[in-house]
Formats: C-alpha cells, sequence, structure tokens
C-alpha cells in the first residue's frame, strides 16, 4: 500500500516553506494550526516528516515542541535533522518520534546511524539523499548545513554501505523543492544500485496530479511534500482520491469516534 | 522473588484499581504516542514503572519501539517483565503493542540472547527477503470473526505497521488476525484468553487505531 507522508520545517518556534533548500517563515504553532489546521491535514495523510531546520543540534526546547505537535497526531512521525548523538534520539522518541531520517550521518556519522538501529531496530531509521542534476547532468548529492555544505558525485558515494543501517530511503531533488514543478520522475533511473528499496520520493509537488502520477510509478512507495501551501485545504484529500482513482493502493481510514467503536 | 515483594504483590491486588489502564514504561521506546493517543481516547490511564504497582491496574498495555533485545533486557532489569507475567497469570487482559507483542513471546531472531516473556509460545523472524527489508505503511489485516468488531461490514481493515522482524506463534489458534506482506502472511494480532498483542501500531493508525485502544481500555478484549 502506498503512502503520501507531509513535510513540516520546523526549527523548535516556527514553519517554514523552502525553495531549493531557501527557507522562508511562515509562522509558529498557534499560526500553524489557525491557517493549516494541522491536525485535519494530519488526517489526510498516511504520515508526518518533521525536518528540524535550525541548523543546529537538537534541544530540549524542540524535543519539548516537537511532543506539542505530536499531541494530536495519531500517524507515524518521523524526524530528521541536527541529531548528533544516542541522547537526542532518545530524547526525540521520547517526545513523539517514531522513525528518525539521517542524511549527513549516513557518511560523516555512520556508527551513530548503526548505534540507533541497534537500539532502535532498523525500521525505526531513514536514510535522506538530497540530490540535484550538475550542468552536465550528473546527479550530485548534498548533505551538511549552512557553511558546512558537501556536495559529491552520486557514483563517489558508497551507497550501499550508507544504507545498511536504514529500513527506507528518501530520495529528495534539491533542484524541484519547493518549485511546484512536479518531481523529476526520470532521475530515478540514476539511482538503480538503489532500486532494492522502497523510495520515498521528495521535492516538486505542486499539485494533487503531481503526487498522484508519481504514485502510479511502481519504483515509487511514498510522496513526501513539504509544500503546505500547495496543499492548503482540503489538497492532500483531492491528491489522495486523485491516487485511488487512478488504482493507487493507499489506506482508508475513519475518524474517531467515541459513540462508534462498538466496545461491549 | 523477594518477599517484600511477594507482599507488596498482595497488597497492591488488595488495593487494585479497577478502571485504570497501566502502560508499562520501561524506559525504551515511543511511550508519548500511546499516551497521546489513550488521551485523545478519554481513557483514564497512567505509566506505570514500578512493578509493585502492576497489580493495580486491571488492563495493562506493553508498547515497543525498538529492538527486541535492549527490551527484554530493560523489562528485566527493572522488574516490569516480571510483574507483568504474574498479573496476566493472574487474568489481567495485557495487550503488547508492536514490539510489545513480540515480547509476549519466548525468542527473536533480532536477539537470540535475550529471553522474552513467554506468555505465548512464539518466536519471532526477520522478514523474509524481500523488495523491501520492513514492513513499513498501512496495511490490510485479515480479522479471525471472533476478533471482528460487532456492527463491522468487513473483516478487513487498515492498520500501520513498521516492522523488521514478525511473530510466529506455535499455536495457529492464537491468531486473531493476519495481513499479507510479499509473498508471505505475517501474524498481525495475536490473542490468547486475556493475554493479546497487535503487530500493528494503533496510536497510528488513525481513528480505526484510536478505536483499537478504546476498546481495550473499556473492555480489555481485542476486537479490530
Amino acid at each position: 500500500m502506498k503512502r503520501i507522508i507531509l513535510g513540516l520545517l520546523f526549527d523548535g518556534n516556527d514553519f517554514y516553506l523552502s525553495r531549493n533548500f531557501r527557507l522562508q517563515r511562515l509562522g509558529d504553532m498557534s499560526w500553524l494550526r489557525t491557517n493549516f489546521q494541522i491536525f485535519d491535514l494530519a488526517s489526510q495523510v498516511d504520515e508526518i516528516a518533521v525536518f528540524h531546520v535550525a541548523r543546529t543540534e537538537v534541544s530540549p526546547d524542540f524535543s519539548r515542541s516537537l511532543a506539542e505537535l505530536a499531541e494530536g497526531l495519531f500517524v507515524p512521525i518521523s524526524v530528521g535533522g541536527g541529531i548528533r548523538s544516542l541522547e537526542d534520539a532518545d530524547s526525540l522518541f521520547r517526545a513523539g518520534a517514531d522513525r528518525l531520517m539521517f542524511s549527513n550521518c549516513l557518511v560523516a556519522n555512520p556508527r551513530l546511524v548503526n548505534q540507533i538501529a541497534d537500539k532502535y531496530g532498523r525500521q525505526a531509521v531513514i536514510g535522506v539523499i538530497n540530490f540535484f542534476h550538475s550542468q552536465n547532468d550528473e546527479i550530485l548529492v548534498r548533505r551538511g548545513s549552512a557553511g558546512k555544505i558537501v556536495t559529491e558525485k552520486l557514483d563517489d558515494l558508497p551507497l550501499t554501505q550508507m544504507t545498511a543501517a536504514v529500513g527506507e530511503l528518501v530520495l529528495q531533488s534539491v533542484d524541484r523543492d519547493g518549485s511546484g514543478q512536479g518531481f523529476p520522475v526520470t532521475s530515478l533511473s540514476r539511482f538503480m544500485e538503489l532500486d532494492s528499496w522502497p523510495w520515498i520520493v521528495a521535492g516538486g509537488f505542486g499539485s494533487f496530479e503531481h503526487v498522484s502520477q508519481v504514485l502510479m510509478d511502481t519504483r515509487v512507495q511514498a510522496v513526501l511534500t513539504s509544500n503546505l501551501l500547495a496543499f492548503v485545504g482540503d489538497g492532500l484529500m483531492r491528491a489522495r482520491r486523485s491516487a485511488l482513482d487512478l488504482g493507487v493502493t493507499l489506506a482508508k481510514w475513519e475518524l474517531f469516534s467515541e459513540d462508534t467503536t462498538d466496545a461491549p | 522473588m523477594t518477599e517484600w515483594m511477594a507482599l507488596g504483590y498482595l497488597n497492591s491486588f488488595l488495593t487494585r484499581k479497577m478502571a485504570a489502564l497501566g502502560v508499562a514504561d520501561y524506559g525504551v521506546g515511543n511511550m508519548r504516542s500511546v499516551a497521546n493517543a489513550l488521551n485523545k481516547i478519554g481513557a483514564e490511564w497512567e505509566l506505570v514503572n514500578d512493578p509493585l504497582k502492576v497489580p493495580q491496574y486491571s488492563r495493562l498495555l506493553l508498547p515497543g519501539v525498538g529492538a527486541f533485545g535492549p527490551a527484554a533486557m530493560r523489562l528485566g532489569e527493572t522488574g516490569l517483565g516480571k510483574a507483568l507475567v504474574l498479573a496476566a497469570q493472574a487474568g489481567t487482559p495485557l495487550m503488547g503493542i508492536c514490539l510489545g507483542m513480540q515480547l509476549l513471546g519466548r525468542t527473536s531472531e533480532e536477539s537470540p540472547s535475550t529471553q522474552g516473556l513467554a506468555l505465548l509460545e512464539a518466536s519471532t523472524v526477520r522478514l523474509p527477503p524481500h523488495h523491501s527489508v520492513t514492513n513499513t505503511g498501512f496495511r490490510k489485516v485479515q480479522v479471525v470473526a471472533a476478533f471482528r468488531r460487532p456492527n463491522s461490514s468487513t473483516l478487513v481493515c487498515d492498520y500501520y505497521f513498521n516492522h523488521g522482524y514478525h511473530f510466529v506463534p506455535e499455536d495457529v489458534s492464537v491468531v486473531a488476525a493476519a495481513t499479507q506482506w510479499a509473498e508471505v502472511e505475517i501474524v498481525s494480532a495475536v490473542s490468547r484468553d486475556n493475554v493479546m498483542g497487535v503487530q500493528f501500531h494503533p496510536e497510528k493508525s488513525q481513528g480505526q487505531g484510536l478505536a483499537v485502544l478504546d476498546r481495550f481500555a473499556r473492555s480489555g478484549h481485542l476486537l479490530l
């Protein structure tokens, strides 16, 4: 069964939009509740992915904010960014994270990724590969954060080793991030070394048709969009309906009601 | 068990609060998600990390996100494992969630040197090789008739899974629900008398998952 995942870019205080990995502030938690009815949005998706964009390590304040956010979410929550230690991971799991996402650490600190997989299981670890096209159409991978960004050729990366401890893989297009132009599906053929993975693809989704069309691709298990403005209101529900109409298998669920729980 | 522990248990049973649900907090995994879900359904519940307090509860939940070995060790170190076994043997409904269900069995390939609670004759084994190394996402759960919720028009419901190992009971009569994953059918829920478990995460399965927890909190039964 395929999935639609809503991404939230969050620094612990405010939520952001991203365009080619450049951030634009949207507002704080109350703003998100008021303007985006985040808990209604969450009832339209299979998962939530929270990207910690503060460019620092995870702080107790961030964990507290995550816990506040998680209070009203009854879908899985993945969290990535700023995880520097097993203690950071413990803190995020305690705050409500179900899975953790790693990009830079896959190369820079695989020991930490392994430690977390050993403690929480491989299913609790997601690898993220942020890729873009060079001018001569090579695939480059970007990792690190502001001031410490590293760019490498995809072909130079030890992909098998990098992904040895992860359960799933996100392929995120930097070129299309926030563009609303759709995910570059043709790029997927460049990741054949990783073709045994269930891919989550991210970057570029700007309409419900983009989502449903990509979900039709047999290589893609899930679509992740952080483009809140493109899917405000019932946009994600429309994406869901559109995908179902095209024959994509997606979960169906009910809203909770104490009147319909049928306890004997 | 020491004498003081035995006296503690006796006293705990005598002062038992019949309505409360105890959630085993053994320091591993994501207790908050279960807590949020129980708050949402309005359950009367408490985290329990003191084994002497386990008998006070009329229902018990054993959540689990993590690897089998560290979780089983924590259950042993804290004394919660033994307390849960005694409570289950005394008839208290006990439900394991995901890793919590796997811990109800004896062993796991994930951590061969550690033992589970052995409340069910079962072992946990790695998912067979497939396109994916984990079973992640919503899956259709085929429910055995006896565990079907009243007024349900279907025996199939979608619940959220995230695991790399699966539960294999020796006695198939304990199977309450099954799920097709790749080419194999995996056990997605088990129940024997007052001991039950779900491989999926009801606390992460939108409204129908909350309803599973609500029915367990209210009745002590597994109804999917």
